[in-house]
């Protein structure tokens, strides 16, 4: 205790220096008087009482010295000193300490503002009680090659693992994700003005105890409740506008009453924050052949993850024995929750990471150069100074609190940059976080903020530092160590060229697969469209009579002027995922085939090329004989050397279908992906629930919307029109990851480049400097200009070259671990590595030519003269 | 010894401390004056000593060190302490002396 409260004093008295010296003068006086007069009294002179009373003190000052170190911290007041001489220092060369701070916070920002996105999709946890302990269980398909992200296990199997697992403390399931882990259900609410579209979740009915998280307002639903409905915060905030007696009443929801029992607490969301309305399902009925079941358990106290995955091991065994039909192939797979929403994420952010980590590289090399500079202007007061006796370690402290002022007036800039960037990414980039993530500055983006500042002058300081402070007496000090610096910083730009270059080799494959991207052949034009998806079937229950207001619908658009083509699809465009395949028979074979219902105009709204016989017509309908029109794709599968035209597709107990025409391949699911082969069979045929409709029409999308509304109505009133958009809106959100991916890495890569040149241009202007002397002479002794001008050039090359050697081969070892996220080229893309290494050597040219043009502008004589 | 010092003889200013602890040890000790000044300043921190300045018998100012609650205690824990020491010390010089 004592000992505390003398740190504490002490931490006091560094501030109290001048009064404590005030008071040990007095107090040190009266000690020698009280002596002499003392001694006087004894019988001595004067100056023998002095004398000896001053002997018998001990030095004044050092007792002074001893007293200061123990009422203060001598180490901290060192720091202290240290720290205003740095600032001092600083401000004798603000130019020098702009650039390096600005450069510094380019690069602490980055890293601070990617670690907030990497900590946000990846590592916060999720706003469930001991989210940690949640795991996500799925199944996995032996046959196919790499398990999907969408939802995969069926519900009879989910049902089994409930009752069988003694390691979860809790299981529960959820329906209406897609393949991307999108919310695909849409519930229409009506008896309200406007039919409205909510985004909902059916979920089993211990979910939220699962989560361990209690509605803000109600209750969790009973075990057997299956007629109620939960609301996510913002839901009843935009929706229900934050009705307080909103728990109790009822609402329709897609044609049944539901009980709205609970609203969630607000941040909550499950598994993203698309999800409006939580639908309890109440009882699960076993299902074997579909696998659209999400589940989510909670791992029993004490139980680690080897064991539960060991245990779902052991049932997933048996229930292979007992269905072997259905299960012989399926083998359960247990992963952190966290882990398991953020694995489609997590390639690309660990690669954007490290790409923001190599600028960071780059940036305290480049940082490292100037204090360089700054050190070898300074040599002289350093040989000063250590003459004077300043330790090694004295002086390697002196600049490392330089370092460190200008860390940390990077780190605060670099804090506000990360801010920055988040509110452009909130404002213009929405969608490039994933929906189950937020993205903040908390205490944790401040702690690692500050830690990257902290050890940034480490890298960046100590070495410049190290080398200042060697031991170097004044006598030699015009000449020593000038060989050994440039050693230093030639190093350092090959190694910041050989960084550039990965950097820009990665860019450069990332724009030119988003370029491939982009100009892939969809099999369908973008221009002048509007898309919009109809579900009728909670509106018009039979068949026939949905097949009339599709074709009504249809119809009535084609008569409405301004529109020259409407068509319809049974499954959204650029939905995503595969799926929507059915058993067929082709040449007598049992087939897997994308079956897709379009109804007549399909095609010609799409523009999608017809390569032969016929596309549907109006006229083929659920009594004519059934029909169908194939892709390309399936032509070259079933039928490479011969035409598919009037073979048949057989339906299984709907018979068979002719085909009729074949079309282009449509890119309808992914880009990045292949055409599947696919059979389209006219919607009048095979009557689906909801369709995309495309319109293809002049004018601006609004009329065509309202145009588009007006039509639907006047054949349904109640059906609203959901996802409204352009062909041209799909494709560019469906290439958005892409396009961010290579946008920021080549906002990161240029950056690099800027450093990099900067480097460059920096080593040569202070080895012209240097070596003005020479150079003089040599133009004295009649060296050409162009000569010194190359010699010049030629320097600042060198380096580049053999850092774009190096850099080529460290890019080529980084782009195979890419290759997932590329598109439509290899790795060693012959291209992009020429093109960068033309960049490259032109920034470096570039940046060669000032101090080349000022080296042949050296008067010999103004050189010869300063000697 | 600062302590003790401050115990028998109350508030006192260094010079005095200084000259007393002189006395007590019989000059055995060659103390050089100046050292009990970090000395009283790391006390005062700890809290075992409390100074203020006040006027000597002689009319001069002077800073009068004085022992404090803590300090008290401190020297009875210090002397209970030192008396373990000695005792068990002593009980193994004795055990030394009986062979066998």
């Amino acid at each position: 205790m004592s000992e505390v409260r003398a740190f504490l004093l002490r931490i006091v008295g560094v501030f109290q220096r001048e009064r404590r010296e005030r008071e040990l003068n007095e107090e040190f006086e009266n000690h020698i008087a009280l002596h002499i007069e003392d001694n006087l009294r004894a019988g001595m002179c004067p100056e023998e009482a002095r004398r000896i009373a001053l002997l018998k003190f001990g030095g004044i000052s050092y007792t002074k010295e001893d007293c200061h170190n123990r009422s203060g911290l001598p180490l901290l007041e060192a720091s202290f000193y240290d720290l205003r001489y740095a600032i001092r220092c600083i401000r004798k060369s603000p130019l020098s300490a702009l650039v390096t701070v600005a450069t510094l916070a380019l690069g602490i920002g980055a890293t601070t503002a990617m670690f907030s996105v990497g900590y946000g999709v990846l590592l916060r946890p999720l706003p469930y009680n001991q989210s940690h302990r949640l795991v996500a269980i799925s199944e996995f398909d032996r046959r196919h090659a790499s398990p999907g992200s969408g939802p995969s296990v069926a519900s009879a199997d989910f049902l089994e693992w409930q009752r069988a697992n003694t390691v979860f403390s809790g299981v529960a399931d959820y329906v209406g994700l897609d393949e991307r882990g999108k919310v695909r259900v849409d519930l229409y609410q009506t008896g309200i003005q406007e039919t409205r579209i909510l985004k909902g979740l059916f979920v089993s009915n211990n979910l939220f105890e699962v989560l361990g998280v209690s509605p803000w307002l109600g209750s969790t639903p009973g075990p057997q409740d299956n007629h109620s409905a939960i609301l996510s915060y913002d839901c009843w905030q935009n929706q229900f506008g934050a009705d307080p007696h909103i728990v109790g009443q009822s609402i329709i929801l897609s044609g049944s009453r539901s009980d709205v029992i609970g609203v969630m607490p607000r941040g909550f969301l499950f598994p993203n924050n698309e999800v409006e309305v939580f639908i309890p399902a109440g009882q699960i009925t076993p299902d074997r052949v579909f696998h659209d079941v999400n589940v989510i358990a909670r791992l029993r106290p004490g139980i680690t993850l080897k064991e539960a995955r060991n245990e779902m091991a052991v049932i997933g065994a048996r229930l292979q024995e007992e269905y072997p039909e259905t299960n012989a192939s399926l083998e359960p797979r247990v992963d952190v929750f966290h882990w398991s929403l953020a694995a489609s994420s997590r390639p690309a952010l660990l690669m954007l990471f490290s790409a923001v980590g190599i600028l960071f590289l780059i940036v305290c090399s480049n940082v490292a150069h100037l204090q360089l500079g700054r050190t070898a202007s300074r040599r002289q007061e350093f040989a000063i100074r250590q003459s004077l006796g300043a330790g090694r370690a004295r002086l390697i402290r002196q600049l490392l609190a330089e370092s460190m002022v200008l860390s940390v007036v990077a780190g605060v800039a670099g804090l506000a940059m990360a801010y920055t960037v988040r509110l452009l990414i909130l404002r213009f980039a929405p969608n490039a976080i994933p929906s189950h993530a937020s993205l903040k500055i908390d205490s944790w983006v401040v702690v690692f903020n500050v830690s990257v500042t902290l050890l940034a002058p480490f890298l960046f300081g100590l070495g410049p530092a190290l080398s200042a402070a060697r031991n170097e007496s004044l006598r030699n000090r015009e000449f020593s160590s000038d060989y050994s610096y440039r050693r230093i910083r030639t190093l350092l730009v090959s190694g910041e060229v050989a960084l550039s270059v990965v950097l820009v080799v990665c860019a450069g494959l990332f724009i030119r697969s988003y370029l491939q991207l982009a100009k892939v052949d969809l099999g369908f034009q973008t221009e002048h469209t509007l898309s919009f998806r109809l579900d009728l079937s909670e509106f018009v229950p039979s068949e026939d009579m949905r097949a009339q207001q599709f074709a009504e619908i249809e119809g009535r658009l084609l008569e409405q002027p301004g529109i020259d083509a409407a068509g319809a699809t049974a499954r959204p465009i650029l939905g995503g995922g595969s799926g929507g395949e059915a058993g067929v028979t082709i040449l007598g074979q049992e087939r897997n085939l994308r079956l897709e219902l379009v109804t007549p105009g399909y095609f010609l709204a799409m523009r999608t090329p017809l390569l032969q016989g016929r596309l549907p017509k109006p006229s083929d309908t659920i009594r004519s004989g059934l029909i169908a029109v194939v892709n390309s794709a399936f032509e070259r599968e079933y039928f490479p050397n011969t035409s598919a035209l009037g073979r048949q597709i057989g339906l299984g107990a709907r018979g068979p279908a002719t085909i009729v025409g074949v079309v282009a391949d449509l890119k309808q699911e992914e880009l990045d992906q292949p055409a599947q082969p696919a059979a389209f069979i006219p919607s009048f045929q095979i009557v689906p629930r909801a369709v995309t409709f495309v319109v293809h029409g002049k004018g601006e999308r609004q009329t065509l919307a309202a145009t588009a509304r007006s039509v639907v109505h006047s054949v349904n009133k109640t059906v609203p029109l959901a996802d409204l958009a352009s062909l041209e809106d799909l494709v560019q959100a469906s290439i958005s990851a892409q396009r961010l991916r290579a946008s920021m890495l080549s906002l990161i890569a240029a950056a690099a480049l800027f450093l990099a040149a900067l480097g460059i241009y920096g080593v040569l202007a202070y080895s012209v400097v240097q070596r003005s002397n020479e150079i003089g002479i040599r133009m004295a002794l009649g060296a050409m200009p162009q000569q010194v001008f190359f010699a010049v050039i030629a320097d600042g090359v060198c380096p580049v070259l053999i850092g774009l050697v190096f850099g080529f081969a460290t890019a080529y070892g980084a782009s195979r671990l890419i290759q997932s996220l590329l598109f439509g080229i290899v790795p060693a893309d012959p291209a992009t590595y020429l093109f960068t290494a033309v960049v490259l050597i032109a920034v470096s040219l570039f940046a060669c030519l000032i101090p080349a043009s000022k080296a042949i502008r050296l008067d010999p004589m103004a050189v010869l003269r300063c000697q | 010894m600062i302590l003790k010092t401050l115990e028998s003889m109350g508030a006192l200013h260094g010079y005095g401390i200084a000259r007393r602890i002189e006395q007590i040890s019989g000059d055995e000790i060659e103390v050089r004056y100046g050292t009990i000044y970090p000395s009283l300043i790391k006390l005062e921190q700890e809290g075992f000593v409390s100074s203020r300045w006040d006027t000597s018998a002689n009319s001069r100012r002077a800073k009068y060190y004085e022992l404090t609650g803590a300090g008290r205690k401190r020297i009875r824990d210090e002397a209970r302490l030192w008396g373990e020491t000695v005792s068990l010390m002593a009980r193994f010089l004795r055990a030394e002396k009986e062979p066998g």
